[in-house]
């Protein structure tokens, strides 16, 4: 199936034009990755009328290149500004902010832009070679297993909480409850919408992301705005040696096994993908690594697994006519429009634009890499911008990103609502990130529960009685004990 | 002096000419001005995909460019309300899906189709019954009479309550959260069958994984010429996700018969058919009047599904 991969690089090779348009899509994409509130979600959506006029052979690559590039560039602005560009950002704030706070910016953000490039690349070779296995594997996920899943996403938000467990989980309880907004999705009615039919999807969750970590950001900053001097003194612009190097590779490459596995299950995504890498990273420390204070793993393991999903969440999209994520999701409805219907059949009937999806992604990694990397001392520069300009610009950022998602003003309130309230937060020491997970996995935890309910004629029997569910649920009462056990001998 | 004479002439013979153009002759669409259609849920859907093909066939028709907006949540609702508030000039138009009807009974929605005007019926595509390769030759009619198969579903299933309505058997339904979802339970062997549009499931029903084996429509369909309707099997059970256009309250009737006529002739468009044949949409045409009455239909027949 290798072979899939060498005749797309030979048939993208026929026409330069494509690297063209991939060197501008990878370009877009980080770009609008970097901006918080601005997703590739929505910068896909808007490049899909070009599906329309452009040939497919052009078009797709250019929309898988904005995709990859997006899932890297949200990096930039969490290392740089602590405001993850995208959800699947989020993580990477735990200690690329650190990092680059004590001077090592240039560190982090080749760390993140190896691993990014490594995570898809190894996702891209996956994607060409065991496509089918993994497909199949991925629709033994029932509800129980998606259940099961989520539970262990959950379980997360222990390990991530180790300076104050129980400020973690409630933090994890608000985001649980800001997720039972919304229109029931097993009954059908409306819950927490006071008549709002904008809620009735629940709250529309970039803008809630961009008010909790842009605007306490921009609102913390601003405190010391005119105190002059406050830019970082001693930046180093060095980049990883090949000590570091060798160093994270472990880490990346398991990382990216993580993202591209829970990529190609539908419904989760770069976002789950790299807080369970940075979990495995964590939990697998060795003495001395200092996680959430500037470690490399901690910035390489969520970075290579949210690339890796780019290619995993092309599994189920190419195989099964299921889009693992929302990205692929607007990648499916690019497909519908050139009457491309994917599926089994797609491999052998349109295996030419197949071959070429391989390979663009492909190119389109190795693009990233060397875009990120020349850019970095140029990214670098945001840190010595002045306050008094940098932080009105990420505030009017912030207002048109969560406007654009939906075009609508009520995202703006959302946005503002949860800006103070992730403030006020800051100010009490309570961290976001469990509040987002949360919110991603709590309705995939509520609505698999009841589902799984349903077909049990309301037993709890699913919990045991399925291979996948048992394992799932085991190494979540695993990674509880293993962290409670470091956390109190940490203590000591 | 004169000026003012002069001024005061033309001001009458213009008045005069305008109240005698009161012929109505309606200027539309302006040349200059552009043709908005609010599309209620997210690009890359089936709705979207209509509307945009829709858009690049009518375009010639009515000589303005046409553009998408994407105005996504509740279900539709949001884009819907912000149609109902544009003015009613025919320059905003959305589409309309099953969920302007429904909701509105459901009760969460305020608006539903008589808070517009309807222009035109553009699509509807049936519901088909699809189960695994493995149950390749499991009889239709006997396992919808058996309530030991399990549904992979939503909630409310309508197309299920319309099978239920005619056979009387309940079946088991897990809610699923669209046919994304769905399609998986399927072919993973997690539910027993599903009713999906066929354009969400054709890749797999081409592959041979899923087997289509039953449309609940009036007439087979172009896209599954040797899958025969339920109707045929014996059971009367018509449901699908149809799509058209409809327009702000208070648009001038003349407005809405020369869209009607433009987007009929799009319709009619070689391009047009065979862009919707190969995105396995079926194309299903009905005027402003009937497909008002359609919508009305749908109204009553969804009540009695759910007893309200």
């Amino acid at each position: 199936m290798l072979s899939n991969l060498i005749q797309g690089f030979g048939s993208i090779l026929h026409d330069p034009t494509i690297f063209l348009f991939m060197a501008i899509g990878v370009v877009a994409g980080i770009v609008i990755g970097a901006l918080p509130g601005l997703t590739s979600t929505m910068a896909m959506a808007v490049l899909l009328p070009l599906t329309f006029s452009v040939p497919s052979h052009l078009s797709f690559p250019l929309l898988l290149s904005v995709f990859s590039g997006a899932m890297y560039g949200g990096s930039i602005s969490a290392i740089l500004i602590n405001t993850p560009g995208t959800p699947s950002a989020a993580a990477t704030v735990f200690d690329g902010y650190p990092l680059a706070m004590k001077g090592h910016a240039g560190k982090a953000l080749a760390t993140s832009t190896i691993a990014s490039s490594m995570g898809g690349l190894i996702s891209v070779i996956l994607l060409s070679t065991i496509s089918p296995l993994l497909a199949k594997f991925a629709l033994r996920f029932a509800a129980p297993e998606y259940f099961a899943l989520a539970v262990f996403g959950l379980s997360i938000i222990a390990s991530i909480s180790t300076q104050n467990l129980i400020k973690g989980l409630l933090a994890g309880l608000f985001g649980l409850v800001i997720a039972t907004v919304g229109m029931d999705p097993i009954s059908a009615l409306p819950r927490f919408t006071f008549g709002r039919s904008e809620l009735l999807g629940g709250v529309a969750f970039i803008p809630l992301m961009v008010g909790l970590f842009a605007i306490p950001q921009c609102l913390v900053e601003m405190e010391s705005i005119f105190r002059t001097d406050e830019t970082l003194k001693n930046i180093k612009s060095e980049l990883l040696n090949w000590k570091e190097l060798l160093y994270i590779a472990p880490t990346i490459l398991k990382s990216s096994l993580i993202g591209a596995f829970i990529g190609a299950i539908p419904g989760a995504g770069g976002d789950i993908a790299a807080f369970t890498a940075y979990n495995e990273a964590k939990r697998s420390a060795k003495r001395g690594e200092k996680f959430g204070s500037g470690e490399l793993k901690g910035i390489a393991a969520p970075e290579s697994a949210n690339n890796a999903t780019t290619g995993g969440a092309m599994i189920p999209l190419l195989s099964l006519a299921v889009p693992g994520d929302s990205n692929t999701a607007v990648l499916l409805g690019g497909l519908i429009i050139k009457g491309l219907q994917p599926g089994p059949l797609l491999f052998t009937k349109q295996a030419g634009l197949v071959n070429t999806i391989f390979a663009s992604m492909f190119v389109a990694n190795i693009f990233m890499c060397i875009i990120g990397l020349l850019g970095i001392r140029l990214f670098i520069k945001a840190l010595n911008i002045p306050k008094k300009i940098i932080v009105p610009v990420v505030l009017t950022l912030s207002v048109v990103g969560s406007y654009s998602m939906n075009n609508s003003i009520f995202d703006v309130f959302v946005t503002i609502l949860f800006g103070i309230i992730g403030y006020s937060m800051q100010k009490v020491g309570i961290a976001a990130s469990p509040i987002v997970l949360a919110i991603i996995l709590g309705p995939m935890a509520e609505n698999n529960f009841r589902r799984a309910l349903i077909m049990y004629n309301g037993s709890l029997a699913f919990l045991y009685t399925r291979p996948i569910t048992i394992v799932l649920l085991a190494i979540t009462i695993f990674t509880l004990v293993s962290t409670l056990i470091k956390q109190h001998y940490a203590r000591r | 002096m004169k000026k003012v004479s002069i001024f005061i002439l033309s001001l009458i013979v213009v008045s005069t000419l305008a109240f005698a153009g009161g012929t109505k002759e309606v200027k539309f669409p302006e040349r200059g001005k552009s043709i908005t259609i609010i599309v209620p849920y997210a690009p890359g859907g089936g709705t979207d995909a209509v509307a945009r093909m829709l858009a690049k066939y009518a375009e010639p028709h009515l000589g303005v460019p046409i553009t998408i907006i994407n105005k996504t949540g509740g279900g539709g609702a949001v884009g819907w309300a912000e149609a109902a508030k544009a003015r009613p000039d025919g320059y905003t138009l959305t589409m309309f899906a099953p969920n302007i009807v429904t909701y509105a009974i459901m009760g969460l929605s305020d608006l539903n189709y008589e808070s517009f005007e309807s222009v035109l019926m553009v699509n509807n595509d049936p519901g088909v019954i699809v189960v695994a390769k493995k149950n390749k030759d499991l009889d239709v009619v006997k396992m919808l009479k058996d309530p030991s198969y399990v549904s992979g579903g939503e909630n409310p299933n309508f197309y299920l309550l319309a099978i239920e309505a005619k056979t009387g058997v309940k079946h088991k339904d897990i809610p699923y959260g669209g046919a994304a979802e769905r399609i998986p339970a399927v072919l993973g062997g997690h539910v027993d069958f599903a009713v999906i549009n066929i354009g969400e499931g054709k890749g797999q029903v081409d592959a041979g994984e899923l087997i289509p084996k039953a449309v609940l429509s009036d007439k087979r369909i172009p896209a599954l010429p040797n899958t025969p309707t339920l109707k045929e099997l014996g059971i009367d059970a018509q449901m699908g996700a149809w799509r058209g256009l409809g327009a702000p309250k208070g648009t001038p009737k003349e407005i809405i018969a020369i869209l009607e006529t433009a987007f009929t002739k799009a319709l009619n468009e070689p391009g047009f058919k065979e862009a919707m044949e190969k995105a396995a949409f079926t194309i299903e045409y009905k005027s402003s009047g009937d497909f008002y009455k359609f919508m009305k239909e749908q109204e009553v027949a969804i009540k009695k599904m759910l007893g309200k």
